[in-house]
């Protein structure tokens, strides 16, 4: 892609942005084929701040996501990422896909390797970096198959590993665990949270549907309302971690937290 | 057993035409060991391997530019708008016309000599190659080509990686009905120009009435597009190892 916007060292991204924020959307517009998709979005994200958006189907969260990802052209506002203006995607973002965007004619390996590859960074080490992946991600064993050989659980596992390849600093999941069974999400949410708490230096951003999911995940959920999409409600998750499914649901805050997300959606829906 | 059904319809049907065969005038029909007979001479005197060569060279000579040049364009069109938009008309309303009836005009333009026949034989192909190529670019998964923008794929990895496996089966699928068509290409050309080849074997011998010499020609054509498809196939299966067998 033309005007991938260059990477600057990361000693630069500091004095370039100001509140120290590491992804700055300023009051973004979306409009395709004549439908206003988001209108006027703001929202700042800290360096290894870990956001859940949520809002009901078509809100333009999805949009949001992507036009983070420098995937679609905005018609009004901007990205930054440190500071950088975000107009085409960059080797500093990495995207989980609903569908898992797994190519069929690569196997679980290849597909891993995939970003490293397109993006020109296979080394000496790239062989052993992927199958530390693998290992961690529980795909060692079939590292050989196909996609269609896999369960769709495994094919997610592909999908993270994929993103998680490139060191991404902005890890962009777009409802990741929204086409696996209850309890392979669970197990899936788990194991992204434990690689999470354990990286220092990504920043993540994950688009859900599932108020549960946002509040296990999330340090801050943004509610997004919408057709067109703005942002309804901003709340902290102030749960310490490491957390987990059950720590989560008996915590002292988490019937009131999910009471307010839950009418922020509902009133969202009808603005 | 499926393989002992399959050849046991052949073995019957040979057993009727020889019986049948045998009992009516050999002009009509012919038999299955006449034919082989035939077959023997033909080789004897040079007359079916000349021929052979003679379609061959045709056939192989004129699918090779129709393949290479639907390639081409259906991956040009196929990627560009434009280009898909501007031949549109043209390939459709060439597509639908019946390519033998170019033949005479054809034969008019090229004379009677082999590169008539090459022309037509390259229009068989090109037509089905062209197609099936456009429709596979254009049907990859939208998807998956944000994937690949998303990892800031460039235009070039883009084809290796995303484009052309996904055109791959439509690719192979136009392929298999070019062959058929290149087939009925040479030996219709043949028929029309009937100087040489197999097609001009075939006509030949039924007009002087020995038709188990016709049938040796048109039995090896038959040989020649089950091997042929058979080999495609065998390369489907090799290339796209990758799909759903289920």
């Amino acid at each position: 892609m033309p005007g991938t916007v260059p990477a600057p060292g990361p000693e630069s991204a500091g004095d370039a942005s100001p509140h120290g924020s590491k992804v700055r959307v300023e009051n973004v517009a979306v409009r395709l084929g004549g439908n206003q998709i988001l209108d006027g979005i703001s929202l700042e994200v800290a360096p290894h701040e870990f956001v859940c958006i949520i809002g009901t189907s078509g809100g333009g969260k999805t949009t949001l996501l992507r036009s983070v990802a420098g995937l679609l052209p905005l018609s009004g506002g901007s990205v930054h990422l440190d500071g950088e203006p975000v107009v085409a995607p960059t080797p500093r973002i990495a995207m989980v896909f609903q569908h898992f965007g797994l190519f069929p004619w690569k196997t679980v390996r290849t597909n891993v390797e995939y970003g490293l590859r397109v993006q020109g960074r296979v080394a000496d080490d790239t062989g052993e970096r992927v199958d530390r992946l693998l290992r961690i991600m529980n795909l060692a064993h079939c590292a050989d198959h196909y996609p269609h050989q896999l369960s769709g659980g495994m094919k997610q596992r592909v999908g993270i590993a994929r993103a998680l390849a490139v060191e991404p600093e902005l890890l962009l999941l777009d409802e990741p665990f929204s086409a696996v069974d209850a309890i392979t999400r669970e197990l899936l949410q788990n194991e992204v949270l434990e690689l999470w708490e354990r990286s220092a230096d990504t920043t993540g951003m994950l688009i859900t549907h599932d108020i549960d999911e946002a509040i296990l995940m999330a340090d801050r959920v943004v509610v997004i309302a919408g057709p067109p999409g703005r942002i309804a409600l901003e709340v902290p998750v102030d749960i310490p971690r490491p957390r987990s499914a059950r720590s989560v649901r008996t915590h002292p805050g988490y019937p009131q937290l999910r009471d307010t997300l839950w009418n922020a959606l509902q009133t969202g829906e009808t603005p | 057993m499926r393989w002992t059904l399959r050849l046991s319809s052949v073995l019957l049907i040979a057993i009727a035409w020889e019986l049948y065969g045998r009992a009516i005038n050999p002009v009509l029909l012919s038999s299955p060991s006449r034919i082989i007979a035939a077959t023997f001479e033909m080789i004897a005197d040079g007359s079916l391997s000349k021929a052979f060569a003679e379609s061959m060279v045709v056939l192989c000579v004129g699918s090779l530019i129709g393949i290479a040049a639907g390639l081409a364009f259906g991956l040009a069109a196929g990627r560009s708008q434009a280009l898909s938009a501007f031949i549109e008309l043209p390939l459709n309303a060439l597509y639908a016309t019946p390519t033998v009836a170019l033949i005479p005009v054809i034969v008019v333009w090229f004379g009677f000599g082999p590169t008539a026949k090459t022309v037509v034989v390259m229009l068989f192909v090109l037509f089905p190659v062209l197609i099936n190529t456009m429709r596979g670019v254009k049907e990859v998964d939208r998807d998956l080509v944000e994937v690949a923008q998303s990892f800031c794929s460039k235009e070039s990895r883009m084809w290796i990686d995303l484009i052309l496996p996904s055109a791959l089966p439509y690719v192979v699928t136009g392929l298999r009905l070019a062959i058929g068509r290149a087939l009925i290409g040479v030996i219709v050309a043949e028929f029309f120009t009937a100087f040489a080849g197999l097609g001009n074997l075939i006509v030949t011998n039924a007009n002087s009435f020995r038709t188990d010499r016709t049938f040796v020609p048109i039995l090896l054509i038959a040989l020649l597009g089950i091997t042929l498809t058979a080999l495609l196939e065998w390369a489907e299966r090799r290339v796209v190892r990758w799909a759903a067998k289920d």
